[in-house]
Formats: C-alpha cells, sequence, structure tokens
C-alpha cells in the first residue's frame, strides 16, 4: 500500500493523484482499499494536499459503488460494512479537521457507496449544516491561504491591529528615506491623526516608550509587533477619579471623551512592525514618524524591557519567530 | 485549569495568573505533539474553568443566569481564537458532559476589545462532539463557565481578561440562532 506514495519522485498534488489512479489500475478488485485510504490520508501532509477537496473526492472514488449499499433496517442499524463505513467517517473527520467544506459532489459520491442511510452521509450532512456556519464568523477575517511572505503578513497584522480605529492611515517605508540608518529594511507604520493630536499636544520631555516586540497570531503565523506609547494620564487612577456632580462641579460642562487609544494602561500612538524587529530598525521608525510629528524631536524616547501592555518577547524570541516563518516557506 | 499535559495525553502547559495591572492572564504554550502512546490521535488543549456553584454544607447548586441575554466579555487576545464554554452538567451520567460553546475572536495587539456574545447562538455539544438535536442554553442551571485554547496552532498563547459580566438587551429577540430539525425515521439521535 505504502510504496504508491512513498516512490513518487515529487511530492505534490498531481503525483499523489497519479498514486490514487495506479492503485486504482493495478486492484481492478480494490483489494485493500480501506487499507489504502488510510494510508493515503496519512501522507496528505506530507504531499501538502491536505486542504485540497479534489484529493478527498478522489479518494472517495476508490471505495466500490453499490455493494456496500445496506438492504433493510438491521443492517443500516448495525453499521454495514464497519470497517468500510469507518475509514470514510475518518476521511470526513481529517476534511473537517483540516477546514474543508464538501460540496454537494461529494454527497452524489457517498450515496452511491453507503446508500442514503450510511453514518457517512449523517456526518457529511452535519458537516454541511456546521461548517459553512462557522466558516466565516471572524470578525477579522483572513485570506483561506496565508501569504508565506513576512512584509505581506505584517500588513495583515497592521491591518486587523488598526481595525478598531477607521481613522488609521497604514504607511509602508523603507528605512533608507531617513539618514543614519543601519538596517537595510522595511518599516510598515499606523499612525491615525488622533494620535497625531495626542501627541502633538504633549509636553516637552515626556518620556515616550518604545515597546515590544509582542506576537500578534495570524491563524497558524506569528508576527512581531511595536508600539509607541505614553502613560496614561494621572487622573485616570480610580483613586481620584473625577466624579463630576458630586464633586461640585458642573456636570453639563463639556467633557472631552476618551478616545480609543487612551486606555488605563497607557495611551498607544502609533503601531509598527519592521523587517528585522532590531532595535536600530526602530529608531529609523522614529525618525519616519518624526516628518509627521514634529513634536517627537523634544520628547525623550526609551526603550523599555517590559511594559504593562504585555508580555515583551526578547530578541531571541523574535528570531525564533521569524525562522518558523521561514521554515514553513522551504 | 487543566491541559492535555495533566492527563498524560499530550504537552501543552498552561497558567491563570492576576499580572501587574490586575488583570487575569489566561496564558501558556500548546502543543498538538502526541505522545507516543499508541492510543491519543489528537493533543493540545488548555483549559479554565470556574469552581462549581455550590451552597451551604459543599452541597453542588447552580447559578441561574435567566435575567440575561449577553455574555459580555472585555479582553486582549494575541489574534487567536477561543473557547467559551457554558457547561450545564445535569443529574446523570449522561448530562455531565453537556456544555455549550462558542467561539471567542480576538483581534491581538494593543487593545482592549469588548466582545457580546447572545446565549442565543451557543451549541450543545456533548464530550467535544457538537450534537444532532439541539437545543438552548438552560440558562437556570448553569454549573460553570470556562475558556479553552484548541486551535490546533503550536506556539504561546496568551488572554488578558479585564472582566466577564452578563448583560440583558432587551433589544435581543433571537431565542435559538440554529434550527432544531427533527431527524428521519429509523435514525438515532445523538
Amino acid at each position: 500500500m505504502v510504496d504508491f506514495f512513498q516512490t513518487a519522485r515529487e511530492k505534490n498534488k498531481k503525483s499523489y493523484l497519479e498514486a490514487v489512479s495506479i492503485y486504482k489500475e493495478k486492484e481492478m478488485n480494490r483489494r485493500g482499499h480501506v487499507e489504502f485510504i488510510y494510508s493515503a490520508l496519512k501522507y496528505m501532509k506530507e504531499f501538502g494536499v491536505e486542504r485540497d477537496l479534489e484529493v478527498y473526492k478522489a479518494l472517495i472514488d476508490v471505495l466500490p459503488k453499490g455493494r456496500l449499499i445496506p438492504k433493510n433496517i438491521f443492517q443500516i442499524e448495525f453499521m454495514h460494512y464497519p470497517k468500510q463505513q469507518q475509514c470514510a467517517i475518518d476521511l470526513l473527520e481529517q476534511m473537517e479537521e483540516n477546514g474543508v467544506i464538501p460540496d454537494w459532489n461529494m454527497e452524489d459520491q457517498l450515496i452511491n457507496v453507503f446508500g442514503k442511510k450510511g453514518f457517512p452521509l449523517r456526518r457529511y450532512w452535519r458537516m454541511m449544516y456546521w461548517m459553512p456556519k462557522f466558516r466565516n464568523l471572524s470578525p477579522w477575517p483572513l485570506p483561506h491561504d496565508l501569504p508565506n511572505d513576512t512584509y505581506l503578513l505584517a500588513i495583515l497584522a497592521i491591518q486587523r491591529i488598526t481595525s478598531v480605529d477607521i481613522y488609521m492611515e497604514i504607511s509602508e517605508h523603507k528605512t533608507s528615506e531617513v539618514e543614519d540608518f543601519v538596517d537595510d529594511t522595511w518599516i510598515i507604520s499606523a499612525q491615525s491623526f488622533i494620535q497625531r493630536d495626542i501627541l502633538a499636544s504633549l509636553p516637552d520631555s515626556t518620556p515616550v516608550y518604545i515597546e515590544g516586540g509582542f506576537r500578534i497570531w495570524l491563524k497558524n503565523k506569528a508576527v512581531t509587533y511595536f508600539i509607541l506609547r505614553i502613560n496614561a494620564p494621572e487622573n485616570y487612577d480610580i483613586n481620584n477619579l473625577d466624579i463630576g456632580h458630586f464633586a461640585g462641579v458642573n456636570p453639563c460642562t463639556k467633557q472631552q471623551k476618551r478616545t480609543v487609544h487612551e486606555q488605563a494602561d497607557g495611551t498607544i500612538l502609533a503601531v509598527c512592525i519592521t523587517g528585522t524587529s532590531s532595535k536600530n530598525s526602530l529608531l529609523s521608525w522614529v525618525r519616519i514618524l518624526q516628518l509627521t510629528n514634529p513634536k517627537l524631536a523634544h520628547l525623550s524616547v526609551v526603550f523599555p524591557m517590559k511594559s504593562p501592555i504585555g508580555e515583551v518577547m526578547p530578541p531571541e524570541q523574535i528570531e525564533d519567530n521569524k525562522k518558523s516563518i521561514s521554515d514553513e516557506k522551504s | 485549569m487543566t491541559c492535555d499535559a495533566d492527563n498524560n495525553e499530550g504537552f501543552s502547559s498552561c497558567k491563570f495568573i492576576i499580572n501587574g495591572q490586575n488583570k487575569g492572564v489566561f496564558k501558556g504554550f500548546l502543543s498538538t505533539d502526541i505522545p507516543k502512546d499508541g492510543k491519543t490521535r489528537r493533543a493540545g488543549y488548555c483549559s479554565i474553568r470556574t469552581k462549581r456553584a455550590r451552597k451551604s454544607f459543599k452541597r453542588e447548586s447552580y447559578l441561574n443566569w435567566t435575567p440575561y441575554t449577553h455574555l459580555v466579555l472585555r479582553v486582549r487576545g494575541d489574534g487567536r481564537s477561543y473557547l467559551l464554554n457554558i457547561s450545564t452538567c445535569g443529574y446523570f451520567d449522561q448530562l455531565w458532559n453537556d456544555v455549550y460553546h462558542y467561539i471567542l475572536y480576538t483581534r491581538g495587539g494593543p487593545y482592549w476589545q469588548v466582545s457580546k456574545i447572545p446565549f442565543s447562538k451557543f451549541f450543545f455539544t456533548s464530550k467535544g462532539r457538537v450534537q444532532d438535536i439541539q437545543q438552548k442554553v438552560p440558562l437556570d442551571s448553569v454549573t460553570h463557565f470556562g475558556i479553552t485554547a484548541a486551535d490546533k496552532i503550536n506556539g504561546p498563547f496568551s488572554l488578558e481578561i479585564d472582566y466577564i459580566g452578563l448583560e440583558f438587551d432587551p433589544t435581543h429577540t433571537e431565542e435559538f440562532a440554529y434550527e432544531m430539525y427533527t431527524l428521519p425515521k429509523n435514525i438515532a439521535g445523538y
């Protein structure tokens, strides 16, 4: 069984389908088709076809048509040809785990093999009911196949982070745009005019923190991002809240509503992802920000090791992250 | 708090701590590596669950959420999705594993998010299998609430939780989001 797949020279969809058709030609009587399907399911990842509907359909096509259909209610309830039925159920389960939604052709295929009352059919109908319901549920949709390129991933990540504020402007830069660059890499930076206004209104020499890297997951890929943050205003503390009416202040006086960027753990002024995630590239990012925020030159920029926003990744961990993405690429 | 390593079913680890900002953090490392015991086919879950509601003398009791329509969470995630579980353990052993699930998607990034999820969207499962015969959450007999990380992605996860609350929204009229089919004759529902 195994040698159909082990002897394949190239491991791709074409050779996989070829192996299936070789089996079908060789075994006209379909001897050992259950074992063949199980071994084929095991080799799917290796051939990179585990998310391909066509391949699953080709495997179901291996099952003999007509012979396995139960003829009375006892056969239906006692799982006629249990090995074959379980095999088809396991195949459908593997589809579900890889997020492959079957199509209506597959229903016909399964009916031809197991009849309308077969257990694989019940599983198929369950999948057709539930899987489309959850497919597009995420409020932050991502493409079905994520790009392997870190640059494109970074754009997706920034878009996702900045979906919090519709005024966010995402800009793409090269470090070579500004003087004194060390790393020649790209920077994707995002800032809205609200954040620019907050930055411009800061008193001189306020400490501004560049924190990170933090991790954001896009499906199975992790991207490292950095933020520009200042501490929250003092009066945010719950102990000296402005209690308005009770403090004798006229409650009708208009108060500025807090923007989404002003959180209890600090005000976020900008977000970025750089190609190397190094300190030098972040310095270039500050220089790029200075072009639109001249105020930044009068503030003291600090690179702290810790952050109230979350756990900060040390540089070596960021490297590991990158490696895992490039490993998948190769 | 449980993970698959606790049950000898995998290599994940997790913890639930209070961080410096007085927020709860559910974090850990999810690993889908399968232990070579020839039995386990899938691995990779970490979950936290509230303690069982009890009355005096440690008698078991239930939480009554009937006045509310929504679950509200203020969280800061890492872009992963998590599973929200409302368990309604019944008296008989068949009902011990009754759990209602819904998915919590997190944006990721430095901003907090408030997720407001209606109870009508929770679907019925038993032992992690979605059931054919669906029913809405019996809100008067909630025994536990929990969060699970099991999205088949190897790597660290972290979910910062500010609060988890309940809300009554009178504009929400949906009773149950899923169809409650009667199954065809001669098919046992399970």
